[in-house]
């Protein structure tokens, strides 16, 4: 079941990239948009000044060693010649760097490259809201209690007053003040919601059994899932060794055979940007897989290649403040009599930003000792996207939690299969048989029919939709993060009160979010000098692209349908953003809900007819 | 329109019978223990009424001396009278007295609390307020005065923040001291901020706290998601049956004999004026509710039931949707006629009581040196006072009995509740964009519930008929069939059930309570949440469980001296009696398969008392909705196929 559990996984995965986008053009508040912007610029800006750093010092050194060498105690001047040069470019680029790394208003306050995501301990949604209330506080009807301890104080309080009728009439009016609050909780409704979707699948497992008695096997969901196990299994294990490309590039600018900047940074971007186009044609083309088997294939390399690049670039940057704090250090140390105040007072800041950024992290594996297979091995395991070298983590696995996850993942699977078979797929037949004819009689009885099957769609890919969701983001991650101790249970957020899609595409799928804010939109502000709305273009623009290549996975078709949509929440964020949609959070929830329930299936109907 | 949805109410009406029951033997906490015992010496005080009703007026000495002379002072006090009074008295004055003492002095430990001077009284039972139903109170106005969107990020983002402030903080002043050793030797730095990194984890390893989330987002996703399963239901059939809904079986049983059933409703309600043209007569003084209203009453009440089933079913031949719709309506005016009725009768007897006790006090006061008897006859006039004034506080104007006219009875069948008040919470105003709205989900909801009987419940029903009709093939084979049909007809009975209950106790209600600005919204419990039986006969249908809870199981201990276990029974059986009536009128023939789950109540109820049960809220929550599920179903299946 694990490679089935995977394949659902990554099934959905396909779903989010579909909805999913990087962060919206508008921050929430002031503080946050002034904390993120300079630390962007600061960014990638220590790369490029390193790189033109990297080969003065070493021609700097060399010049030393060989003057040192043929006149000792020769004039000074000589020496400080070639030191002012280079320092005084050297400082050039402290000075600028020291804008975006330090707060604008408060210069003592770092602007930290870490600052833009963070882990904490935190219970998931549906555990701290409803799991832990309903196994802890849970005791049944509360309402009616609540109202007989009312009613019982108002009648002990009548009591000591009906002595007198216009005591009592003023009792009785200030006793009942119009809209009483009571409290009130729906953990009953959970309960039935999960009883009412066994009922169904019972029921369509007995249809079909009274149909087909035990054919079990000729079911075609049933042959998805279960074939090419082992191969699907030998793949999926062969990406994740190639993965540890990284580790050993690390390891050799560890070892110092190599740089990271330029040699060990071209290494990696290279394999990054070749390990999707070389893994892409052998599971969609070479081995005729499924469709099943290839969204899982395909979704799975896409994580690969997130962790991987997480890693190899948490790491990258680390080396260059590694070095720059070395540099620093030295010159500070070297010329700290003959530099003016000003310079010093530089240098020192640059030590010190470079010595917090080190730190930062650091607990019982500082840098670079972090730079090995286990630790890169156990990142591959945490349920996160984004490298750091410390998590949060809790102090014990509890098992029963471990197996009420695994029988929540087991069960969700089942329910899955069973609305997959019996409500989508009959639809799917007729979606390719409407493909596959010729004429319909023309354009009107043509939409007519696409409309019936995509009425047909919606209701069983809505249900897929809520339970792949619930299956992914609550019991599988949460179970990986048991298992692995991992104590940031932060997967999603309450997606179902959004009110626009910008904020469903933050926090309809979290670990992605953060990759992308940290990955995408960060870097592609500072490294290629985007502004804000450009960045967040640029972030849509990439997500569309890995949504329309899954499309590709499954279908073998481009068609554009889902990069289309998905580049139209520009246009949903700033339908939002309006005056009128924005004073009414309740219509746009509506909505947002309309748009949830029938967006998969409109995509999905264009994609098997069109 | 409105045919339908009486229809419908009705219909559910049934359903709401088939599981409703009144009080259980046990109650939850010790407060509502002590409520209990309020309740019982409560229905003590509801015996002045009952005991007068048993009463006769004679002149024998001998039969006198036997019954409650109470109910020989007239009812009207006018100078005349009164000297014929004082002469009456007169005869038979010591013997008369005595026995009046003596019937005050044991009601007074059920009118008063021990050893205080609080009264009981027989209104204490229950209370209306101004109380919003909980879909109102919990779903409908946070969506619509609170709702933002997501609140669950931008706690986190907030924390974050603060988080990485504190840690910030924490690194700046470790690092200062840092830099100058790290320019010394730049190895020791690492081991030099271990304790500032262990004292940030420590800062965040504490902060595990649970935050706050709300849900408002999945009632509009769950009502979409039922609009398009029904939207999607409704396309196949237009498809399968050439573009036409003629053939929907459904509508033909709601379309059909609508003036009809209007035109037995009308009579029906019409004749409920009954009970106040005996009131009337009571107040003229023609007759006396103590000895011959409530029998007139109680006839009435017996005939009109069995003629509105005979009309129905021998004389129009209806339907039997339309059969148990008006079958239902019909238990809902006689309850109505039925509380109207007693409540008036239990004040005429107080008003009696009032009227000798005055006499004999203003008479005997002087010559009667036994305290007692003057505390007696005192407190009986205090309570008698209490009890017809506390009835009409904010309106003189509509005291007892001046609240006896048709108006008044008018009113309170328009209100949504069944148990009579002269005074209700009224509420200022009608809002109107709150009547369309609730008009609007009446509507939906009938399509919906019509769609879901079409497509997922009436061709499981026509299985069950066939299954029924065909050739015996012994025990074993049918009930293999019926597990079949059990298990087909789950899932759309489940979604009509809670269809059925919103329509009705959310819907209708509300609305007919918003147009009627009747003040108390509470007309259900959070059911959903139930861990028993018990509660769930309680707080699922709020209106009936008053109605039963005054009239049938207080009554009952008061008039027939049951205990609380016996009055207990005696609600569950007459629920059962009535449930089973309901059954004969959809099947026509009598089986008794819900009179027996109806029953089976009490055993359930008694094995969530238990030691192992009682504290497992959480299976008992379970059993709760797999009983909810499978009962109907069972049900249903079971009178189609047996």
């Amino acid at each position: 079941m694990t490679e089935t559990k995977d394949l659902l996984q990554d099934e959905e995965f396909l779903k989010i990239r579909r909805l999913n986008s990087a962060e919206a053009n508008k921050r929430h508040s002031v503080t946050y948009d002034n904390v993120i912007l300079p630390q962007e610029s600061m960014e990638v800006s220590p790369r490029s000044s390193t790189t033109s750093l990297v080969e003065p010092v070493e021609s700097t050194e060399g010049v030393e060693s060989t003057e040192a060498e043929r006149v000792a105690g020769k004039q000074e001047q000589e020496e400080e010649y070639p030191v002012d040069a280079h320092m005084q470019k050297y400082l050039s680029h402290l000075k600028s760097k020291s804008r975006s790394r330090f707060h604008r208003k408060d210069a003592s306050k770092y602007v930290s490259f870490f600052g833009d995501v963070s882990f904490d301990p935190r219970p998931t949604l549906l555990d701290s809201a409803i799991n832990v209330p309903f196994q802890t506080t849970f005791k049944g009807p509360v309402l009616e209690k609540q109202l007989k301890n009312l009613q019982l104080t108002k009648t002990k309080t009548k009591a000591t007053v009906k002595t007198t009728v216009k005591t009592t009439e003023k009792t009785d009016k200030a006793d009942a003040p119009p809209g009483e609050k009571l409290e009130s909780n729906f953990s009953g409704i959970y309960v039935f919601a999960w009883m009412f979707l066994g009922w169904i699948a019972i029921r369509c497992c007995t249809d079909y059994y009274a149909s087909y008695g035990s054919a079990w096997n000729k079911l075609e969901i049933v042959q998805y899932m279960t074939t090419d196990l082992f191969t699907i299994a030998m793949l999926d294990l062969a990406m994740f060794l190639c993965t540890f490309f990284v580790v050993f590039v690390h390891w050799l600018v560890k070892k110092r055979i190599i740089n990271w900047k330029w040699t060990g940074f071209v290494a990696v971007s290279i394999f990054e940007l070749a390990f999707i186009p070389v893994t892409f044609p052998i599971y969609v083309y070479y081995f005729d897989f499924n469709w099943v088997t290839r969204i899982f294939l395909f979704l799975h390399s896409v994580v690969f290649v997130m962790k991987s690049h997480s890693f190899a670039f948490y790491n990258g940057y680390l080396w260059d403040i590694k070095q720059e704090l070395e540099y620093s250090s030295k010159q500070l140390q070297k010329y700290k009599e003959s530099l003016s105040p000003e310079t010093r007072e530089i240098l020192q800041k640059s030590c010190d930003f470079c010595l917090f950024e080190l730190n930062y992290q650091t607990k019982d594996n500082d840098f670079p000792n972090n730079i090995s297979c286990s630790n890169f091995f156990m990142f591959c395991l945490f349920p996160v996207l984004v490298y750091q070298i410390n998590y949060p983590r809790t102090s014990r696995i509890r098992w029963r939690y471990v197996l009420e996850k695994v029988c929540a993942i087991i069960g969700t699977i089942f329910l899955m299969m069973v609305t997959a078979q019996f409500f989508m797929h009959p639809v799917a037949m007729r979606c390719i048989q409407f493909h596959n004819t010729p004429t319909f009689g023309g354009w009107i009885p043509a939409t007519q029919e696409w409309f019936h099957l995509l009425f047909d769609m919606i209701p069983g890919f809505t249900v897929l939709y809520m339970l792949t969701f619930y299956m992914i983001w609550d019991a599988l991650l949460n179970c990986v993060a048991e298992l692995t101790r991992f104590a940031d249970r932060y997967f999603y957020g309450d997606w179902w009160n959004c009110v626009s899609f910008e904020e469903f595409s933050r926090i309809w799928n979290v670990p992605v979010h953060k990759f992308l804010l940290r990955h995408v939109y960060h870097s592609s502000m500072g490294a290629l000098h985007l502004s804000k709305s450009q960045a967040t273009l640029f972030t849509f623009f990439l997500s569309a692209v890995f949504h329309e290549m899954a499309m590709f996975a499954i279908f073998r078709r481009v068609r554009g349908y889902l990069f289309m949509f998905q580049l139209s929440q520009f246009v949903w964020t700033a339908l939002s953003n309006t005056k009128f949609l924005r004073a009414r959070p309740q219509l746009s929830n509506v909505v947002f809900s309309f748009g949830v329930c029938s967006g998969p299936s409109i995509i999905m109907t264009l994609y098997l007819t069109l | 329109m409105d045919k339908k949805k009486d229809l419908l109410e009705n219909e559910q009406f049934l359903r709401i019978q088939k599981l409703n029951a009144a009080d259980a033997g046990k109650r939850q906490s010790i407060t509502v223990d002590d409520e209990g015992e309020l309740y019982g010496l409560d229905t003590s005080g509801n015996s002045p009424a009952n005991e007068h009703t048993a009463t006769t007026i004679t002149q024998n000495h001998s039969v006198v001396a036997s019954n409650g002379d109470v109910a020989f002072i007239p009812g009207t006090a006018t100078e005349g009278n009164t000297e014929i009074v004082t002469e009456e008295v007169i005869e038979t004055d010591d013997n008369m007295f005595k026995t009046h003492v003596k019937t005050l002095s044991s009601k007074e430990k059920a009118r008063y609390r021990q050893g205080s001077s609080n009264f009981i009284s027989y209104f204490d039972d229950m209370s209306f307020e101004h109380r919003p139903s909980i879909l109102d109170g919990s779903v409908n106005e946070p969506f619509k005065t609170k709702f933002v969107g997501p609140t669950l990020e931008k706690e986190i983002r907030r924390r974050e923040k603060e988080l990485m402030a504190m840690r910030k903080n924490l690194h700046h002043r470790k690092s200062s001291p840092d830099a100058v050793d790290s320019v010394g030797k730049n190895d020791g730095a690492a081991p030099t901020t271990v304790p500032t990194a262990a004292t940030s984890e420590t800062v965040v390893t504490v902060e595990t706290t649970i935050i706050s989330s709300n849900f408002s987002g999945l009632y509009v996703a769950f009502w979409m998601a039922i609009a398009f399963g029904a939207v999607k239901a409704l396309i196949d059939y237009y498809y399968q049956h050439n573009g036409s809904f003629k053939d929907s079986e459904i509508l033909k049983f709601m379309t059909t004999n609508l003036f009809t059933v209007a035109s037995v409703d009308l009579l029906m309600y019409l004749s409920t004026y009954f009970v106040v043209g005996i009131q009337y007569l009571c107040k003229w003084g023609v007759l006396k509710w103590g000895t011959t209203g409530w029998i007139f009453t109680s006839i009435y009440e017996f005939l009109f039931v069995i003629f509105y089933m005979y009309l129905t079913e021998n004389i129009l031949k209806l339907h039997w949707l339309s059969k148990i719709f008006l079958f239902l309506h019909s238990l809902v005016l006689l309850m109505k006629m039925h509380s109207f009725a007693f409540y008036n009768g239990y004040l005429w007897g107080i008003k009696e009581e009032l009227q000798f006790s005055k006499s004999a006090l203003a008479k005997y006061k002087d010559s009667i040196n036994d305290p007692k008897v003057i505390g007696a006859l005192e407190k009986s006039c205090e309570f008698c006072s209490f009890e017809l004034s506390s009835q009409s506080l904010s309106d003189q104007t509509q005291k007892f009995p001046n609240n006896i006219s048709a108006k008044s009875f008018f009113w309170f069948t328009m209100f949504p509740t069944l148990i009579y008040q002269i005074e209700y919470p009224r509420t200022k105003e009608i809002r109107w964009s709150y009547v369309l709205e609730k008009i609007c989900a009446i509507f939906g909801t009938i399509f919906l519930m019509m769609i879901d009987a079409q497509i997922l419940m009436y061709p499981v029903a026509m299985r069950a008929l066939a299954v029924r009709n065909s050739e015996w093939t012994g025990i074993l084979d049918r009930l293999l069939k019926w597990v079949g049909l059990l298990v087909d007809i789950v899932p759309g009975f489940i979604v009509m059930y809670i269809l059925d209950f919103y329509l009705i106790w959310d819907a209708i209600l509300n609305c007919v309570a918003e147009l009627t600005r009747f003040g108390d919204r509470y007309f259900y419990g959070d059911w959903w949440n139930c861990v028993s039986w018990a509660d769930f006969s309680r707080i699922w249908n709020i209106p009936v469980h008053k109605f039963l809870l005054r009239h049938v199981y207080h009554s009952s201990m008061s008039s027939f001296k049951l205990n609380k276990s016996q009055a207990t029974l005696m609600t569950f059986f007459l629920s059962s009696v009535v449930h089973e009536l309901a059954m004969y009128v959809i099947f026509k023939k009598l089986r008794f398969y819900l009179f027996f789950f109806q029953m089976l109540q009490m055993p359930l109820v008694a094995l969530t008392n238990t030691k192992f049960m009682r504290n497992r809220t959480i299976i008992g929550n379970v059993i709760f909705w797999l009983g909810i599920c499978m009962g109907p179903s069972v049900m249903c299946t079971l009178y189609l196929t047996f």
